[in-house]
């Protein structure tokens, strides 16, 4: 099959490429974009490693074409930061200790901001509830939910 | 050498934010998946739908049409291409081959058949789906119990049973012990089979360099320098013709201890194409085919007097191993290690068979074969005291080793390093207000609601001395344990640090730099330890790895011993150049080393190291140039005292978590209502680690108690193959925990720590013994480890039968 060119904006830049219509959103962000902080678990849109804003929503690159994302707005793990500060949400996962191996981290810090914009206050029952699609083996979830917690007390 | 001391605990002990973390939070860590190889080529691997099944015919006609294909490799030619993987079994057993690729026939559904390296990883996709094997399907091989009997097919003909390894291990007088027991509970037991399933799946690149004849692989492999023996023998080279690297990893559990098998099947596909190969293992290869945790059967019995007072324990545990034994049978030789969980009863006998099935093997996942021995012993203890009408709590209290007894040599040689069991357990019990939630359960039952609640212990070994190989194979030539690390201070000052772990998530960077900093009086910012592992950077010993719970232990041992080696050395070069002070009389502090009686005159650490590496006329004549120690320690482990009996571990960390459920008896669905877990890990090196590492155990072993489970059908096909079915549970399934602690400093290593994180188990034994005291009324006691609504419904639906 023919190759298509897609162009997205990525953390404000944009990228160009040529690809197959079956190339995964999330392998466009890795391999064409050098984007390597969103990550792939499962292949299946259940762990939400390689979660991703989209226009402002989280959404699953895994299980997302990269042609189906022409002329998006995405947001990565990269693009959180800026001028080397680290965003509160960051800050506070580092605070809290709510990461350990890092891997579910890019996705589950994008999750928690999807759901901060939404809900800037949200309980410790909703906060479980807005990262039910994003899976950590490392940490049995609470310290990522004081993280969160703490981030929106922050914010 | 001067004893391994911390000159001072300014940083050790605190919690120290991670160091990775700074990279990690920004999408900046890097995993073997994001590492960019020139010219990289993807390797595809076609794997066996069938449990058992003979390999006719390999045809790859369709697959060399298709763009992009570059070689291939079968499992046929695998046996002229490398060694079988030397093991640890008996003879005939040790007859029993295993390779990187399935030689004849697959003995498990996802075992590799065949291998395609093409140009990109959509191609490799695509081409393992054309690779057209004929299989001739054999019976396979499921019940552990029928695979013993001779009616049974085989799962390696090469060998006359499936029972593959067997140990009977005796201690004290069991006869005697259950003849004058007042009680004898008895029952069957099933601990099932699940995995910690890491976020990150395997992957290697491998690459090799024919001018040299030397390969470097990449890989996130918890221990390549442990496995570096497999690969050179299978591979049948020298041990320096392999460079391996690991760069951070997304979580390891165990699971990824034993991925040699990939490191060497990489390193054949690397020197066929003639360029670098990556494989990205796919979550449903990871789950099929990685590797699974112990599964075992039990038939066992306890003796206990009327007040409690267990007297002895009889079991026969039968071990689901999967096809072939790959770390095992260390799993079931574990019960050793910790066969009588922290009581203190002399008589005991058990009865191990390791049984090949047509699964995927099994092997190390979090607390490997240790939460399954605890998971016997506490069930029965709180069989045998219902049937006692005894407070489970106080026969524990009564049973439990006292700490002014430790250290306490266990009848199978386990020294216990110091604790207090009863302390830890009265404190979870006040925590959970135990009296509170017995009288909130009358209440409860009244309006049909069953509350349960449970108390357990769990404990863990570590490290591991590896003389327990003697328990398998008397002729094997290992004892003890090492790690090796480096310190240096640069000639510009800076402060550097490497040791031989590869660490998974546990922040070793944050750790090395709080050990090296108290050691040579600097902030932990001050030192800048290797991230990752490298074989051409980090010093390594042929135990290394993040394995084991391990680090608190020989990584710390490693590398306090390299600082103090560079810390003794900067004193005497201090001493010189301060006009021969004596060395007593100096002090190190921020960076500097100055007389005690006059601080103003000093040096600086900078000044000391530009001097022993730069300015070499200023130094001492019986000097050595340079500022940099290498060290490898070695805990003070033994020979095993006999074939049965030896201290496996050096340090016996401990927890116990108390729960409170409630059981919906229409649904059998379990909720936690609290969880309580209190741990004793000695000194806390850092005790935010410490404190992650415990809910990563809680995480882990209360999901397998009530969602995952790796489920196989009669014909060998596992069921749960994806996150779809495998279900790794999110954070709306846990409820929030309670962490605390009793700090009682471990005995046996001269900082106090013990290796934590394993958990024992007893996040996951609690949930079997809060939901049978919940179902007290309908007189059920759960016998398995993995209790989801349909059990729960079977046993009340047996139970009012």
């Amino acid at each position: 099959m023919g190759k298509q060119k897609v162009t997205l904006t990525i953390n404000g830049d944009q990228h160009q490429g040529e690809v197959e219509p079956r190339m995964l959103l999330v392998d466009f962000l890795r391999e064409v974009a050098g984007l390597k902080g969103t990550h792939v678990g499962c292949d299946t849109s259940n762990c939400g490693a390689c979660t991703v804003l989209m226009g402002g929503r989280s959404i699953k690159s895994c299980t997302y074409l990269a042609v189906s994302a022409d002329s998006k707005e995405i947001v990565t793990i990269e693009g959180l930061s800026r001028n080397g500060e680290l965003h509160p949400i960051q800050e506070a996962f580092w605070e809290n200790h709510g990461l350990q191996c890092g891997y579910c981290t890019p996705g589950m810090i994008l999750s928690a901001a999807h759901l901060l914009a939404k809900n800037p206050n949200p309980t410790d029952a909703q906060i479980r509830i807005g990262i039910a699609g994003n899976v950590c083996r490392c940490t049995g979830y609470q310290n990522i939910v004081n993280s969160i917690q703490k981030a929106a007390e922050t914010q | 050498m001067t004893k391994l001391v911390f000159p001072q605990e300014k940083w050790i002990g605190t919690k120290v934010k991670r160091k990775e973390d700074l990279r990690l939070l920004r999408g900046k860590g890097q995993y073997t998946d994001d590492i960019q190889v020139p010219g990289v080529l993807y390797a595809g691997l076609v794997r066996s739908p069938y449990a058992h099944a003979r390999i006719k015919k390999i045809d790859f006609e369709k697959v060399l049409g298709i763009p992009g294909v570059v070689c291939t490799l079968t499992g046929q030619e695998i046996t002229a291409l490398t060694n079988p993987v030397p093991k640890n079994l008996y003879e005939p057993y040790n007859k029993i081959e295993d390779y990187c690729m399935a030689v004849g026939k697959s003995r498990y559904v996802g075992e590799v058949v065949a291998a395609v390296v093409t140009e990109n990883k959509y191609q490799a996709e695509d081409a393992v789906e054309l690779v057209e094997v004929e299989y001739e399907p054999l019976d396979p091989v499921v019940d552990p119990e029928k695979a013993m009997q001779s009616s049974s097919s085989l799962v390696h003909e090469n060998v006359p049973s499936n029972l593959v390894w067997e140990g009977k291990y005796d201690y004290g007088d069991v006869n005697g012990a259950f003849a004058e027991a007042d009680i004898v509970v008895k029952d069957q037991f099933y601990f099932h089979r699940f995995t910690s399933a890491p976020l990150e799946n395997s992957v290697v690149i491998a690459d090799y360099d024919e001018q040299r004849e030397s390969f470097t692989i990449w890989s996130n492999n918890q221990r390549p320098m442990f496995n570096h023996r497999f690969v050179t023998t299978a591979l049948g080279i020298e041990g320096e013709k392999i460079r391996y690297v690991t760069p951070d990893i997304g979580g390891g559990f165990g699971i990824k201890n034993d991925s040699y098998l990939y490191l060497i099947l990489l390193a054949l596909l690397a020197r066929r194409a003639g360029r670098p190969v990556k494989w990205v293992e796919t979550r449903s290869e990871h789950m099929a085919s990685s590797l699974h945790g112990n599964e075992v059967f039990y038939d066992a019995e306890l003796a206990m007097q009327k007040d409690g007072t267990i007297t002895g324990l009889k079991a026969r545990a039968v071990h689901d191993e999967g096809a072939y034994m790959r770390r095992e049978p260390i799993g079931a030789i574990n019960f050793i290690r910790h066969a009588t969980v922290g009581y203190n009863f002399k008589n005991l006998t058990m009865d191990i068979r390791c049984v090949a099935t047509n699964k995927c093997p099994v092997g190390p996942n979090r607390s490997y074969g240790k939460m399954q021995q605890c998971f016997l012993v506490e069930r029965l203890i709180d069989i045998a005291a219902r049937r006692l009408k005894l407070d489970p709590v106080e026969v524990r209290l009564k049973n439990f080793v006292k700490s002014e007894q430790m250290p306490y040599e266990t009848p199978t040689g386990m020294i216990l390093d110091g604790g207090d069991y009863g302390a830890v357990l009265q404190k979870a019990v006040e925590l959970i207000d135990y009296p509170k939630v017995r009288a909130e359960q009358v209440e409860a039952r009244k309006f049909g609601r069953y509350i349960g609640v449970g108390f357990v212990m769990g404990m863990d070994g570590c490290p591991v001395n590896s003389s327990i190989q003697r328990m398998m194979n008397p002729k094997a030539q290992a004892s003890g344990d090492a790690e090796a690390a480096w310190v240096k201070i640069n000639p510009d000052g800076q402060i550097v640090a490497a040791v031989g772990s590869s660490p998974q998530g546990q922040g070793h960077e944050t750790i090395v730099s709080q050990i090296v900093a108290d050691t040579l009086g600097v902030h932990p910012d001050d030192v800048y330890a290797v991230p990752g592992f490298d074989s051409t950077v980090n010093p390594s010993a042929p135990q290394s790895g993040t394995y084991a719970s391990r680090f608190a232990i020989v990584g710390v041992g490693a590398v306090l011993g390299a600082a103090l080696k560079v810390r003794e050395k900067a004193l005497q070069i201090a001493s010189h150049l301060l006009g021969d002070a004596l060395i007593d009389q100096l002090e190190l502090e921020d960076g500097r080393v100055f007389l005690k009686d006059a601080p103003d005159r000093g040096v600086s650490l900078e000044d000391i190291a530009r001097t022993a590496w730069v300015d070499l006329a200023k130094l001492p004549d019986d000097i050595e140039a340079g500022l940099f120690a290498h060290f490898v320690y070695r805990p003070d482990f033994k020979l095993p005292v006999d074939k049965q009996r030896g201290n496996f571990s050096l340090t016996y960390s401990y927890s116990v978590t108390g729960a409170v459920v409630e059981v919906d008896v229409e649904t059998g669905k379990v909720k936690i209502l609290r969880l309580v877990v209190v741990d004793d890990a000695g000194k806390r090196l850092n005790p935010l680690i410490v404190e992650g590492q415990i809910h990563g155990a809680i995480g882990h072993q209360l999901g397998a108690a009530l969602y995952e489970r790796l489920l196989y059908d009669d014909e060998g096909q596992l069921i749960t193959s994806t996150f779809k079915d495998y279900a790794a549970p999110s954070a709306a399934d846990f409820p929030t925990f309670e962490v605390d602690y009793v700090d009682n400093p471990s005995l046996a290593t001269p900082w106090g720590a013990r290796g934590a994180g394993e958990g024992g188990g007893s996040p996951l034994i609690v949930v079997s013994s809060a939901v049978s005291d919940a179902l007290a009324p309908f007189d059920v006691e759960i016998k398995s480890s993995y209790i989801d609504p349909e059990y729960v419904l079977k046993k009340l639906v047996e139970a009012t039968d």
